[in-house]
This record gives C-alpha cells, sequence and structure tokens, in this order.
C-alpha cells in the first residue's frame, strides 16, 4: 500500500484490516465443500450398510459420484459465491463510502491505482484462499473415505475455474457497483440491479411479447439472456451434475470452455468499467446515493420503466387484458418508482417530484414502449420473409414426442428440430403463415399451432407461430409437401436419422393398445430400417386419414423412450411384426373379453350446469363429486356389459386411449362423451398387460351403438 | 512552498471554493480563518490531494498534489474528525503511518504519547474526543512530512495541550522547517500561533496577511487631548480607522507603526497617551471594516 513497501507487503497491510472476512469466506466455504461432502458421503454409507449397493464398484462409483457433486459442480454454492463477491467486494471499498476513510487513504501517498490493485487482489486472495483451503480439506476427506480418483480430481478443477470465474464476474460487478454508488445500501441496489437486469428484462419483453403478439413461438430465438452469468451458472452447473455429463470430461470440457471463455471476457469488462469509474469517481461522492449524478437519473429511467411496465403486466393479467387499467397501471407504477427512486437518493422525502424531466422521460418511455407492443408498431405479427431470401425452415407442429441427444438427454422438440430439420421446399410454408396471417384460431375447424424458424440466407434467425386449419380441404395440397417432405420427417421423427442411438436400447415392445409384446432388442436396427422404408410413404393424407394400428415403443438409457406409430400400410414393420408374432390387429376379438364397462360422462349436461343452467329436474337427481380443490355436478352413468353379442358391436367402434392423440386427427373425432373400459377373461391367451385389470378405449364420434346410449342415459340410472 | 491558485470547487451546484489564491510559505504557521462553510475544509481537501478541484491549481513545492505520491509524502493531512482503524490503538496507527511516510520516527512518537499521557495500547475507540485529536496530531507530526494540514484539530484541545503542541511545532519548524496549516473557524485559537493569516468567507479569500505586519502596521492609541486643536493636530494626515469616545478618553485605532505613532502623540498636547497591544480579533475587525465586512458577524458570531 505504501510508496516504500512492496505490493505484498501492502497487501498483507491491507489483510489486516480484512481478517473477518477471510474467516466468513473460509467458514462459508468450508461449510460449503466439506460440510456438503460430509452428508453426501454419509448418506451412501448409510445405503451401504443398508444394503443398497449390489457390489461394490457401485458403492465406489457412487462414492465417486458424491465427491464429484459436492466439490465439483455444486449447483447450491451459487448463494455462498454470491454472498461472497457482495461481502468481499463490497468491504474492500466500502472506504469509499466514508468520507472520514477517504480524507485518510486519499490524503496519504499512495498511488490511487495502486490502493485499486491491493484492495481488489486482496479480495480474490480471500476467495482463493479459503476455497482453496476448504477444497484440500474435503478432497482429503474424500480421499479417506475412498471417493477419488482421476475423474473427480478433473471433475473438482473443472468446478473450482467453473465457480471461480463466476465468481470474479460477480466479484467485479459488485466493484462496479459501490464506484457507481455513494452508500452501502444503494451500492446494494446497484448490485442488484446490475446482477438481475437482464434476466428481468428478458422475463418482461417475453411476457410483453406473449400478451400482446399473436405469432410468438416456441424457438424462442435470441429471446434469451445474453450476458447473465447468473443464467448461464443456474441452467449449467445443475445439468452438469444431475446428468451424465459428469461421466465424461470430454463433455463437460466441451460444455464449460465456451463458458469459461465468456465469463472470463465479461469479468476484464466488467473490471475494467469498474477501474475507469474509479479513476472518475469523485471523493466527495462518499456518503452520497450516487457517485455521478447523471448515472443515479439513467439508473432511474431504466429500473423505472421496466418496474412500470412488469407491474403492469400483472395487472393486465389480473384484469384480463383491461388496456385502461393496465395502461393507468404502469405510468403510475413507473412515477411512483421514479419518486422512490429519488427520495432514496436525497434520503428526503421532500425530494418526490425532483428530475421532473426524467420522471418524465419514464413515463414517455412506458407509454412508447406499452404502444410499440399492444398496436405492434414494428410489425411482429406481420413479418413473413422473402421467399428469395430464405435458406430453409424448421417447424414443429404440436407434437409431443421425446428427443435426447447423444448421452440420452432430454432435448425439446424445437431445438431438435431446429438441430435437424431444413425444409428447403419453402413455399407451401409461406403460402399458410401467410394465409394465416389474415385468419383467427377461433375461426378456424381444427386449428394446429405450426411454429416456425426461418434461416434466412443473411445467416440470421427468425421464429414466429402461425395456425393451420387442417380440417380446410384447401390446405391439404400444401399440408402434404410439408408433412410428406424428408426434411420435415428428418426433425419430426428420431428414428429417421439418428442411427447410433438404436444399438443401445433398453427395451422394446409392440402395442396395438391393448395387447403388448416384447420384441428383441438385438432386432432395433431391423426394425428402424423397416419403419424408415414405410415412413417414406407417410404425409399428411396418409397421417389425417388412417389411424394408427400400434405403436412400437423403444426404450433408451436414462429413462427416453420413443413411441412410433405404425399405420396398416406399414408393410415392412408389420412384416416384421409379424414375423415375430408379434402383430395384433387393432380390432379386438370379443370372445378375449370378459365385460366392457362403459361411462357416459354427459359432458353437454356438465357443461350446462357449469354455466349455471337452469335448475331442472335432471339436475336435481345429480351428486356433487369433488376431484380435488375442484367439485363439480356429476352426471356420468356407467353400465357393465357382458354379452358377446354386445362385445361384437361395441370393438368396431372404438379405439385405444393409449394411442388416442394424434397431431393430424381431431379430438373431436373420438366421442370424449365416453369412456370404455374393457377388461378380459383370465383365461385367454390374449397378450394384455398382465397385472393390469383392463384397458380404456374411446368411441369413434357418431358410432356409439345404440344400446349403448340407452343404456348409459341418465334416465336408465334413475330406473 | 503551497502555491493555490484560482482554485473552485462546487458541491451539487454550491460552490464551497471560489477562486482562491493563496500562498503558503515554508516555515511559518498558517491559519486558515474562517466560518462553518466558509471552505476551509474544502481547501485543505484540495490541499492534501483529497478532493480534485474543478478549476484552479494546488501546488506544493511546486509539484501538483492530486494523485501525485511525491508532493503527498510532503504532506500529512488531520481531518476534522481523524479516521482511526476499527479496534485499532496507538501502535496499529503507527505501523500504519510508519509504513506508509519514509521519515516517521517511531521513539519520537511513543516519547510523545508518554508525554501526553496516551496509552499506546488503549483502544482508540475509548479516548475522548480531544485525545483523538492530540494522537492524529502526534501521528502527523512524527511523520515527518516538511507540511502538516490541521482541519479544526485544535478547536477542542485543553490549554496545556494546546501549549503542548504549540512548543512542538515550534521546534519541528525550528529543526527541521515544519509548515503546520492551521483551520480554525475561531480566531482566537490561532492568535498565538499563526505566523500568517488567510481569512475566508463564502468560499472566497477576504484577506491573506502576515501577523506581524498587521500587527505592526495597525496601533491603538487610548489618550485624553488638552484641547480639540491638539486632537486635530495629532491625527492629522493619520488613516484612522476607528473611534471611540467616553468622555475625554478618546480610542484610535491607526493604520500606522508603532514608532510613528509614538513620535506622533510625543509633538502634541495630552493629559495622558498610551500605545495598546491589538489582539488579532481587534486587527481583522479593522481590517474587515475597512473593505465593508462585519467581522464579528463572519467570525466571532
Amino acid at each position: 500500500m505504501t510508496s516504500k513497501k512492496s505490493f505484498w507487503a501492502s497487501c498483507k497491510e491491507n489483510h489486516k484490516r480484512r481478517i473477518w472476512v477471510w474467516i466468513v469466506a473460509a467458514l462459508a466455504q468450508l461449510m460449503a465443500y466439506v460440510g456438503g461432502l460430509t452428508v453426501y458421503l454419509s448418506r451412501i454409507n448409510r445405503w451401504n450398510s443398508q444394503g443398497s449397493y449390489k457390489t461394490y464398484e457401485m458403492y465406489k462409483e457412487a462414492m465417486y459420484q458424491a465427491a464429484k457433486d459436492a466439490l465439483g459442480f455444486q449447483d447450491k454454492l451459487i448463494y455462498i459465491l454470491l454472498f461472497l463477491a457482495v461481502i468481499i467486494g463490497m468491504q474492500g471499498f466500502s472506504y469509499l463510502y466514508d468520507g472520514k476513510k477517504v480524507d485518510l487513504y486519499h490524503s496519504v501517498p499512495v498511488d490511487r491505482n495502486r490502493r485499486f490493485a491491493v484492495v481488489y487482489v486482496n479480495g480474490i486472495v480471500i476467495y482463493l484462499t479459503s476455497a482453496l483451503v476448504s477444497l484440500f480439506i474435503g478432497t482429503v476427506a474424500a480421499v479417506i473415505q475412498g471417493g477419488v480418483n482421476g475423474s473427480v480430481l478433473a471433475m473438482i478443477g473443472f468446478g473450482f475455474i467453473w465457480q471461480m470465474l463466476f465468481f470474479l464476474v460477480m466479484y467485479h460487478t459488485v466493484i462496479l457497483a459501490v464506484m457507481l454508488s455513494g452508500n452501502q445500501f444503494i451500492g446494494l441496489g446497484v448490485a442488484g440491479t446490475l446482477v438481475l437486469y437482464e434476466l428481468f428484462l428478458y422475463y418482461l419483453i417475453n411476457t410483453m411479447m406473449g400478451v400482446f403478439f399473436r405469432t410468438v413461438s416456441g424457438f424462442y430465438v435470441g429471446r434469451g439472456p445474453k450476458f447473465s452469468v447468473l443464467e448461464d451458472y443456474i441452467d449449467n452447473a445443475r445439468y452438469i451434475k444431475y446428468t451424465a455429463y459428469a461421466e465424461d470430461l470430454k463433455e463437460v470440457a466441451r460444455l464449460v470452455l465456451p463458458y469459461y471463455g465468456k465469463w472470463f471476457i465479461l469479468a476484464v469488462v466488467i473490471l475494467a468499467t469498474a477501474w475507469i469509474c474509479y479513476r472518475k469517481r469523485p471523493s466527495e461522492a462518499a456518503g452520497k446515493a450516487m457517485a455521478f449524478p447523471v448515472i443515479g437519473q439513467i439508473l432511474k429511467v431504466v429500473t423505472a420503466i421496466p418496474i412500470g411496465l412488469g407491474i403492469g403486466m400483472w395487472v393486465h393479467n389480473a384484469a384480463y387484458g383491461n388496456t385502461m387499467l393496465t395502461v393507468a397501471s404502469m405510468v403510475g407504477c413507473g412515477v411512483i418508482v421514479s419518486a422512490a427512486v429519488e427520495v432514496i437518493f436525497d434520503f428526503d422525502i421532500k425530494s418526490l417530484f425532483r428530475h421532473l424531466a426524467t420522471s418524465g422521460a419514464v413515463v414517455a418511455g412506458i407509454i412508447v414502449v406499452f404502444l410499440i407492443f399492444k398496436l405492434d408498431l414494428f410489425g411482429y405479427d406481420a413479418y413473413l420473409p422473402q421467399a428469395d431470401k430464405l435458406d430453409s425452415i424448421a417447424l414443429n407442429v404440436d407434437y409431443y414426442g421425446q428427443f435426447w441427444d447423444n448421452e440420452f438427454n432430454y432435448v425439446q422438440a424445437n431445438k431438435y428440430a431446429e438441430e435437424h430439420m431444413f425444409i428447403t421446399d419453402t413455399e407451401p410454408v409461406l403460402a399458410l403463415a401467410d394465409k394465416s396471417r389474415s385468419e383467427m384460431p377461433e375461426d378456424m375447424k381444427d386449428p394446429r399451432v405450426f411454429n416456425i424458424l426461418y434461416r434466412l440466407k443473411s445467416g440470421r434467425k427468425v421464429d414466429r407461430r402461425f395456425w393451420v386449419d387442417i380440417a380446410n380441404p384447401a390446405n391439404a395440397e400444401k399440408l402434404n409437401r410439408i408433412v410428406g417432405s424428408q426434411e420435415f420427417k428428418n426433425g419430426t421423427y428420431q428414428i429417421l436419422t439418428d442411427q447410433n442411438s438404436y444399438d443401445q436400447v433398453v427395451s422394446l415392445n409392440y402395442s396395438n393398445g391393448a395387447a403388448k409384446v416384447a420384441l428383441p432388442t438385438t432386432d432395433a436396427q431391423k426394425l428402424r430400417e423397416a419403419y424408415i422404408k414405410d415412413m417414406e410413404q407417410f404425409d399428411f393424407s396418409l397421417a389425417g386419414t388412417q389411424y394408427a394400428c400400434g405403436q412400437i415403443a423403444f426404450q433408451f438409457p436414462n429413462w427416453m423412450e420413443e413411441r412410433i406409430d405404425v399405420y396398416e400400410s406399414f408393410e415392412h414393420t408389420i412384416a416384421y411384426l409379424k414375423s415375430q408374432d408379434a402383430y395384433y390387429p387393432l380390432q379386438l376379438n370379443p370372445e378375449d373379453i370378459e365385460n366392457i364397462t362403459i361411462t357416459n360422462y354427459h359432458n353437454k349436461l356438465r357443461e350446462q350446469a357449469d354455466v349455471g343452467a337452469e335448475w331442472n329436474s335432471v339436475y336435481a337427481r345429480s351428486t356433487w363429486v369433488s376431484d380435488g380443490d375442484y367439485s363439480y355436478e356429476d352426471f356420468s352413468v356407467s353400465q357393465t356389459f357382458y354379452e358377446q353379442e354386445e362385445f361384437a358391436k361395441i370393438v368396431p367402434v372404438i379405439y385405444p386411449s393409449y394411442m388416442g392423440y394424434s397431431t393430424w386427427h381431431s379430438a373431436e373425432e373420438m366421442d370424449q362423451n365416453y369412456d370404455i373400459y374393457i377388461t378380459f377373461r383370465k383365461d385367454t391367451t390374449y397378450p394384455y398387460e398382465r397385472g393390469s385389470y383392463g384397458v380404456y378405449y374411446k368411441f369413434y364420434t357418431g358410432h356409439v351403438p345404440e344400446f349403448v346410449e340407452k343404456a348409459t342415459a341418465l334416465e336408465a340410472q334413475d330406473e | 512552498m503551497i502555491e493555490i491558485h484560482n482554485l473552485t470547487k462546487t458541491f451539487d451546484k454550491i460552490k464551497a471554493v471560489d477562486e482562491v489564491s493563496v500562498t503558503i510559505k515554508d516555515n511559518t504557521v498558517f491559519g486558515l480563518i474562517g466560518t462553518n462553510g466558509a471552505g476551509k475544509s474544502t481547501v485543505l481537501r484540495m490541499v492534501s490531494g483529497v478532493l480534485r478541484p474543478d478549476s484552479g491549481t494546488v501546488a506544493v513545492d511546486n509539484m501538483p498534489v492530486y494523485n501525485n505520491v511525491e508532493a503527498k509524502k510532503k504532506l500529512f493531512f488531520i481531518a476534522d474528525e481523524p479516521y482511526f482503524f476499527a479496534n485499532s490503538n496507538a501502535r496499529t496507527m503507527e505501523r500504519y503511518f510508519s509504513g506508509i511516510y519514509e521519515e516517521f520516527n517511531k521513539e519520537e512518537f511513543y516519547k510523545y504519547l508518554e508525554h501526553f499521557n496516551l496509552d499506546e495500547n488503549r483502544k482508540i475507540s475509548t479516548f475522548s474526543k480531544g485525545m483523538k485529536k492530540q494522537l492524529a496530531l502526534l501521528l502527523g507530526i512524527c511523520a515527518h512530512t516538511k507540511y502538516i494540514l490541521c482541519d479544526e484539530t485544535f478547536d477542542g484541545l485543553d490549554p496545556v495541550m494546546r501549549q503542548g503542541i504549540k512548543s512542538i511545532f515550534a521546534k519541528e519548524m525550528e529543526e527541521r522547517g515544519l509548515t503546520p496549516v492551521i483551520a480554525s473557524h475561531n480566531l482566537r485559537e490561532l492568535e498565538d500561533i499563526c505566523d500568517h493569516v488567510g481569512l475566508l468567507h463564502k468560499g472566497g479569500v477576504l484577506l491573506s496577511k502576515d501577523l506581524e505586519d498587521m500587527k505592526c502596521n495597525i496601533q491603538k492609541v487610548q489618550c485624553v487631548f488638552a484641547t480639540v486643536d491638539e486632537e486635530l493636530k495629532a491625527l492629522n494626515g493619520m488613516e484612522v480607522l476607528k473611534k471611540e469616545q467616553r468622555g475625554s478618553l478618546r480610542t484610535y485605532t491607526v493604520r500606522s507603526t508603532r514608532e510613528e505613532v509614538t513620535a506622533r502623540f510625543a509633538t502634541v498636547d495630552t493629559v495622558f497617551y498610551e500605545v495598546l497591544p491589538l489582539s488579532l480579533e481587534e486587527i481583522f475587525i479593522s481590517e474587515t471594516e475597512v473593505v465593508g465586512y462585519d467581522i464579528k458577524k463572519i467570525i466571532l458570531g
């Protein structure tokens, strides 16, 4: 710190007044690392003593995993790192908040840059030494317990750098906050704003887009925070810890190294900004609200506008979209926040209406932003790329299939489509998107949401969504071109492109909704090849006119499952299934059935009762049923049928609920009024899933046999 | 020498110091007088390099002071409320300052502590306000800087301590050319210490003069003249700054040397006359009244 002392001697001198911070840091990290490890290991030892681990290798593996979890990428460490960044950063530079201390430190013959460097480096030393000591003790404890190998050590190393860089970004942010503010209270507020601002802004923007724009898609391209290390940390630390990533160091490195680079650059940029502010910061800022009054006003505007908008959006939701209330609450909240900021800055209630110009800017900003969204001034919903500027398209149509990556970790359908679907025949997609601009989904007979990702030749990606009425015959030709294209299929059905996964199938079976037959997993590739051939004929016409006659379920590691529809025209697949005696027709044989119980819910009556229709004799006989928190009047009537004759009339007109949902069929094609429960005979050889009592079915709409309608009518129950 | 030239500093649109120009000569005790809010502390903070001036310059031995380690090595600033580390004692502070100021004299420091009955191991937080100021002064003196800047440091010190510090100042001035700069709102506090006084008022310098010059050039005379003609004769051509009359006893404050006044009054017929010593307060009253200020309102309240 001094002109005659070495840098490290200066650090030592400074450290004398920061010992308590070191103690707090060391205790916090000891608690996190060593405490965490102790809890994990003792749990594993307890389970081991209870015989939970069948082999010694399993026990060892659990120990390794525990050490990785506790000492490597410990997700909960984020709270401790944030706490340490605040306490180390604030305490180190808090002298700038105190005029008496500033008088001393700025009058002595010590270069200001050196003082900054000493306090800064001392903070790093406090973090590093406390972390390394804690990690060392934790590692030694893990070694003694036999929970450390090379992989564990590498994970500890990766985790340590991960946490160190996160700490650095946060530490630098806190230092920047100190440089911008004049007292601790405001400093904490500025630090919180800097850390959370981008997250809040993106949350707000996404909320407003979702409310005011109808074409917001689920692709979320470019709508996530770019700089928020908080988001990066939360998303990834847990991911690494709880997935197979923890097993593969190369994968861990591939995932975290870009973050290391990004965080390091961020840390350097924030530190440089903090240092510039330190150089510019006037000593007289001590004790004031903000070190630079102009930044205080900027801060007021940039916080009051989003807070006002955020509160307004909350009111918008609570007030069912009332525009007047929304605007009033946005503006009112903006004014209140502006006034509150002034009061906080001046510590004087009389300052409520100071700096009216910036308060006016807040109100104007809120109104402008609201109008941009409300009136869609930038034409978000009207966007349609020009065909000649479009490179390819990815789309996802209400598909809930499961997708996975190389490590069998879950991948979102949109993400999968983004990575695997490159439709170059863009004309039908653009035509449907264009048509959708003038059609409301509520006016469509059977609308489907198309989440679209436009890849422009410029490299830019734009995502939107639109609705297509699949029941409108005018759309059929275009839908055929889209759904029938190989590009669409490749991005929708993982089985078509992902060969490797099918070498690792854990279990394989075929079901027609009732019968369930296991297939040899060694045939997975063979079955896949047959299915790929059959999928060549798949298009909208096939999917929209036929119902699947069965489903093949592939089970992969990490509980990943894929279910693919089999249609009666899929001759290759069915030929394979027949070769395995696994193919069972969709229609059940009445001789296998013990009885059929049909419940008629009388949904229309229930809906009428729900909206307060007139109370009459029919309603009077109903009963109140509690379903969780919701009570409703129960009009259901159940009837069980035992006669073969009745079975023969029922089985041709029912479809398994298990396979009931299809993207390309309307839900109304199945009669939602009825549930059909089939109980199979105990002596049947039909391979229904043993252990279950039966299977649920639905009637095709308009095909309910008359005797069933009569038997389940309300009057029938009265009798 | 500390040269302050057109120094200006504004806080929140309020001009705390307005184009102040003062020269502090080496080996003198410079008193900076002014009411609360006159700008004394701000000037001292700018001189010590704590604050950056909005405009104007401060040069310590021809070196700019702001963020200049070499210039700051020549200064020790004692704020009106000096800061001591939490839970520290005199020994802790000595270690800190002796690490910073190369010339810090530890032996002298502990000798002075003993002399002033300050316990080196006692927590400073348990010291009285006066004891803290004494400690700050001793640290400053023992830092062996050329300049020691004291902001209201003497206010509240008891007469014995003041006398003690004053004699240390005198010794240090004689031995190594120490130049103390003492800011105070109380004129009487500085009367027996300062060689040169600068009077600050509303951020500006009202006057800056050597005390001896002021004392030599302003005289107070009490006399009873034999006749009115004798009075006119005595005062003819003499600049009278102030005149008071009680019966036939006249009291004049005149701008002149003691010798001139004595010689003039010896030639006229007086019943009685006597040249009286002027207090610093009286000199200031006389000087500032001339330029249109009521010093009693400015400093003496």
